[in-house]
C-alpha cells in the first residue's frame, strides 16, 4: 500500500517529535542526571536545524534558541561527533563569549557528548555547563557519554512509536476511505475467491441484487448470479469450460479489453429470481506476489439505459415504418408507370421517370440501412447463428447481384480453391448480405467489361471470402474512414455511385457479430480486395469443449443436436437435475454412440447436418435393443414431425425451442420412467 | 386450382390504388380492397377471396386481430392469409407466421413482381 503521509525521518524529524512540542519527563530526568554527575548547575540537549542551534529539556537555566552561526562558533566546528570540552574559558582566546553564546551567565567550562542514531548518525548533544574553570574526571565524561546514548535511545524508540502510531492512523484512515467509498459507490461491487465464492458484497450489489451481504459473503458462488442461458450462448466467445466447477468471471476477467461491446452487459439473477441488465467489468485480485487470489466485479445497472434505447429503437422503427408508407406509394406507382400498365408513356417521360425511380429505391435502401445500423447498435439485431455449407450462400449471393452486374457490364467469376464442403457458423441472411454489399461495391466501382472475382480459400482454421475488383482502388486520405458511417471516398460518390455510405460500416459490424474478421487490400489505379473470415465449423461435429458431469450412478442420456450452444445448454440442465449426458453432433454418430454405449434415453433435434431427426428415429428403432429407447424432440420445428411419428413410434415426448429448462427435465424424467420397467 | 381472388385491407388509399392496379394488370386477378381489418371480416364471406393480404397496422382493426378472427370463424378459417407489411425484420416475420400467417412480403414493394410474389406463396400453400 502505497503510503500517503510519511513520518519525517530526519534529523530535525527525529526532534520534533520530542523535547518543547512534547513534554517527557524521562528525558528531563537523563539531562538532570548528566548534570548531576558532572556537578555542572546547568546541562541540556542542543541541535542544529534550519540554521538555528535549538535548546531542549535545560535544566538550571532559560536558554532561548539562536542562529547555529552564534553557537560556541568555529570551537564546534568539529561537528560535534565526539566528546568536546571547553576546560575553562578564560584560558580560551576565542571562548571569551561563551557566556554569551551558551546563554549562561559566567559560564566558564562547557564539555559535550554527540546523541548518535543509528541510521541517522550525530542528531544533536548533551551539554553541560559550569561556572569554574576545570576539566571532567574520565568517570564523569564516562556517565555523560552513557547518559547521551540512553538520551538517543529514547528519542529513536519515541520517533518509531510515532512512525507506528501515523502508520496505524494512515491505515485506519485509507480503510474506511475505502469502505466508504464501497459504501457510497452507485455501482455494486462484489468480490471473489479464486472458486468464485463471494467474499465480499457492497451495499449498492445489496441494493440491485436484493441479497443481504451476510446471504452471500461466504456462502454463494458468483456463477450463480448468472443466467444460464446467457452463459451458454456465449460460451464461444468466452472460452469458458461452462461447467459449475470453474469460476465464470475467470473468464470474463480474461476477456480482451475492448474485444465485444456486447460481452460488457450481463443479466444478473436478483434474489427474487429477476433478471437485472448491468454494465459488469470484471478484473483479477492479485497478492502482493502477484498471484491472482480471486475477482473483483463491479456492475451497473442500465435498466434504466436499456429502456431509452428501446425507446430510441421504437422511434426509428415507427419513423422508418412512416417513411416506408408514402415510399410505397410512390415507388409502387413509378413502377407501374415503368413497368408498363399505364401504358406507353412519351420519350421525354422516360428518363425522369428512371431518376424517379432509381432514387425512390436509394430511399429504400437507406431505411434499411438505418434500421439495420441502429439494430446493430443496440444490439437487437436478431442472429439465427447456424452451421451450413459456405459455397451456396455466396452463389445465393451472387445471384441477387447478377442483375445489378449485368447493368454495370461487369462480368462475376468465381474462384473456389477451398473444399465445397467448407462449413461455417453464420446467420445466412446477414452473410449473404455482407457478400452482396462487397459484390455491389465492386461492381460498382469497376470499369465496363471488367472482371470481379469472387474466391473461397481455406486459410488455417478459417475460411476466407475476397472479392477483387479493378476498379480506381481507394485513395489514401480515404482508407482510415473505410468502415465508418456515412463514408464514401467522395461525398459525390455517395451520388454517382447510388450508395448509401452505411454498407461497410454495417458489413463490419455484421462479419464481427458473426465471430469473423473484416479487411481490404487495394492499390491505387489497379483494383480492391475486400475480404471477411470466418472461424471453420470443423464437419466431423466433434463438441470437444462439451464435457458433463461425471454423474457415474445417474441415468444417461444421449443429446443428439448439431447446434454446439443448444448442445451445452442441454447438457447442462440435464446435469443439474441429476442426469449423466453425452453429447452426438449428427445422425452418425448418435448411432455410433447408441451402439457403444447403454443410453436410458434421448434427446433429439430434427434438423441435423447429414439426415434428418425422423428419418434416424426410424433407423434406430431398427437397431438391436432400441426398438422402445424413449425419444424426447427437441426442435423448434416439432409441428413437422409430430403428426407423422406419434402415431407409429412411441414413446416420444416433444419439447419446442427455445427449450424451457422445466419441460425438458419433466419430459425426460417422464422418458426416463418409461424405460425403467423394462 | 387458379388463383383468382384476392381481398386486400390496406388504410392507406394510395398504397390501395397501387397495389389494386398491380394485381389486376399485372396478376389479372379480381380484387377487393377494405381500409381496415373490420371492413375485411364484414365483406370476406360475400367476396370469397382464396387469399387475403392483409395490412399490419390499420386503424379499427389491425392486421393480426384480423387474421385470428379470420381463423376462430370455421368459414374463413382456411384462407390463406399474407401480411403485406413495411415491418420486416427477422422476428417479426416468424412472429407473424406462428400468428397463422402464410408469409410475409415487404413493403415497399416492386409492383410488377407483386403479383408473382402473392402467386408463389398461393402455390406454396398448395404443395
Amino acid at each position: 500500500m502505497e503510503k500517503i503521509l510519511t513520518p519525517d525521518v530526519s534529523q530535525a524529524g527525529l526532534w520534533a517529535l520530542a523535547p518543547g512540542e512534547l513534554a517527557d519527563a524521562g528525558l528531563d530526568d537523563l539531562v538532570w542526571l548528566a548534570a548531576h554527575v558532572c556537578t555542572a548547575p546547568v546541562a541540556y540537549l542542543s541541535y542544529r536545524d534550519a540554521g538555528m542551534r535549538r535548546f531542549r529539556h535545560v535544566v538550571g537555566a532559560t536558554i532561548a534558541d539562536m542562529p547555529a552561526a552564534r553557537f560556541l562558533g568555529a570551537l564546534e566546528g568539529t561537528g560535534g561527533d565526539a566528546f568536546f570540552e571547553i576546560p575553562d574559558a578564560q584560558s580560551e582566546p576565542r571562548s571569551d563569549s561563551l557566556s554569551s553564546v551558551c546563554g549562561v551567565a559566567e559560564a566558564r567550562s562547557f564539555a559535550s557528548v554527540p546523541l548518535i542514531v543509528s541510521g541517522h548518525g550525530v542528531i544533536g548533544q548533551l551539554c553541560v555547563v559550569t561556572t569554574v574553570g576545570r576539566s571532567l574526571e574520565r568517570d564523569q565524561r564516562l556517565a555523560l557519554s552513557k547518559i547521551g546514548s540512553q538520551i538517543a535511545a529514547r528519542l529513536l524508540a519515541r520517533w518509531r512509536a510515532a512512525e507506528l502510531s501515523l502508520v496505524q492512523q494512515e491505515q485506519a484512515r485509507k480503510a474506511q476511505f475505502l469502505e466508504s467509498l464501497l459504501a457510497n459507490t452507485p455501482a455494486a461491487v462484489i468480490s471473489t475467491s479464486r472458486e468464485g465464492l463471494i467474499s465480499s458484497f457492497n451495499p449498492a450489489a445489496e441494493r440491485m441484487l436484493g441479497f443481504q451481504a451476510g446471504e452471500v459473503e461466504g456462502r454463494l458462488n458468483v456463477n450463480a448470479l448468472h443466467l444460464d442461458s446467457e452463459l451458454v450462448s456465449r460460451l464461444a466467445l468466452l472460452a469458458w469450460r461452462g461447467d459449475q466447477q470453474s469460476c465464470v468471471w475467470q473468464a470474463i476477467a480474461g476477456l480482451e479489453p475492448g474485444s465485444d461491446p456486447s460481452l460488457q452487459e450481463w443479466q444478473l439473477r436478483c434474489k427474487d429470481g429477476q433478471a437485472l441488465s448491468t454494465l459488469l467489468t470484471v478484473a483479477e485480485l492479485r497478492d502482493a506476489e502477484g498471484g491472482v487470489v480471486g475477482y473483483v466485479g463491479t456492475a451497473l445497472d442500465i435498466t434504466e439505459r436499456r429502456r431509452l434505447d428501446q425507446l430510441k429503437a421504437e422511434f426509428i422503427s415507427t419513423v422508418s415504418h412512416e417513411l416506408r408508407t408514402p415510399l410505397t406509394a410512390i415507388s409502387g406507382a413509378l413502377g407501374l408507370i415503368r413497368g408498363g400498365a399505364c401504358g406507353p408513356m412519351p420519350g421525354p417521360v422516360l428518363p425522369m421517370l428512371e431518376i424517379a425511380h432509381k432514387n425512390s429505391l436509394r430511399l429504400g435502401y437507406l431505411i434499411d440501412d438505418l434500421l439495420d445500423m441502429e439494430q446493430l447498435a443496440s444490439g437487437r439485431m436478431r442472429f439465427d447463428m447456424e452451421v451450413q455449407p459456405l459455397l451456396p450462400l455466396v452463389e445465393r449471393a451472387i445471384e441477387a447481384i447478377a442483375d445489378q452486374a449485368r447493368e454495370s457490364g461487369v462480368h462475376l467469376v468465381v474462384v473456389a480453391r477451398a473444399d465445397s464442403e467448407l462449413r461455417v457458423r453464420v446467420d445466412a441472411d446477414r452473410l449473404q448480405q455482407v457478400i452482396v454489399n462487397f459484390l455491389s461495391n465492386a461492381a460498382k466501382f469497376s470499369p465496363r467489361g471488367a472482371q470481379v472475382e469472387i474466391s473461397i480459400d481455406h486459410v488455417g482454421t478459417a475460411a476466407r471470402v475476397t472479392v477483387s475488383d479493378h476498379g480506381p482502388g481507394i485513395p489514401e486520405q480515404f482508407r482510415a474512414r473505410i468502415f465508418h458511417k456515412f463514408s464514401q471516398a467522395d461525398s459525390s460518390d455517395t451520388r454517382q455511385k447510388g450508395g448509401t455510405g452505411l454498407g461497410l460500416a454495417i458489413c463490419k459490424e455484421l462479419i464481427e457479430r458473426m465471430n469473423g474478421l473484416i479487411g481490404y487490400d487495394t492499390l491505387v489505379g489497379a483494383g480492391t480486395r475486400f475480404h471477411f473470415q470466418l472461424p471453420v465449423v470443423q464437419a466431423s461435429h466433434d463438441f470437444p469443449s462439451i464435457v458433463g458431469a461425471p454423474l457415474p450412478d445417474a441415468p444417461r442420456v444421449l443429446v443428439v443436436e448439431d447446434d454446439h450452444d443448444i448442445a451445452q445448454l442441454i447438457v447442462l440442465m440435464l446435469n443439474r437435475a441429476q442426469i449423466a449426458a453425452d453429447v452426438a453432433g449428427t445422425a452418425l454418430q448418435a448411432i455410433e454412440s447408441l451402439q457403444q454405449a447403454r443410453y436410458a434415453a434421448m434427446t433429439l433435434d430434427l434438423l441435423l447436418p447429414d439426415q434428418s431427426g425422423l428419418v434416424l428415429m426410424r433407423h434406430i428403432r431398427d437397431l438391436p435393443g432400441l426398438i422402445d429407447l424413449p425419444v424426447v424432440v427437441v426442435s423448434a420445428h416439432t409441428e413437422d414431425g409430430r403428426h407423422s411419428l406419434n402415431r407409429e413410434l412411441a414413446p416420444i415426448e416433444w419439447i419446442p425451442k427455445p427449450i424451457d429448462e422445466h419441460r425438458l427435465i419433466r419430459a425426460v424424467r417422464r422418458a426416463l420412467e418409461h424405460r425403467t420397467p423394462n | 386450382m387458379e388463383l383468382k381472388k384476392i381481398l386486400y385491407a390496406e388504410d392507406e388509399p394510395d398504397i390501395q390504388a397501387v397495389a389494386k392496379l398491380a394485381l389486376e394488370m399485372v396478376g389479372k386477378f379480381e380484387v377487393l380492397i377494405c381500409g381496415n381489418g373490420i371492413e375485411a371480416l364484414e365483406r370476406v364471406g360475400d367476396f370469397g377471396p382464396q387469399l387475403i393480404l392483409l395490412d399490419v397496422m390499420m386503424p379499427g382493426m389491425d392486421g393480426p386481430t384480423t387474421l385470428a378472427r379470420l381463423r376462430a370463424d370455421p368459414r374463413t378459417a382456411a384462407i390463406p392469409v399474407v401480411f403485406l407489411t413495411a415491418k420486416v425484420q427477422g422476428a417479426e416475420v416468424e412472429q407473424y407466421k406462428a400468428l397463422g400467417a402464410l408469409d410475409v412480403i415487404a413493403k415497399p414493394f416492386n409492383p410488377m413482381m407483386l403479383s408473382d410474389q402473392v402467386r408463389a406463396c398461393w402455390e406454396a400453400a398448395h404443395d
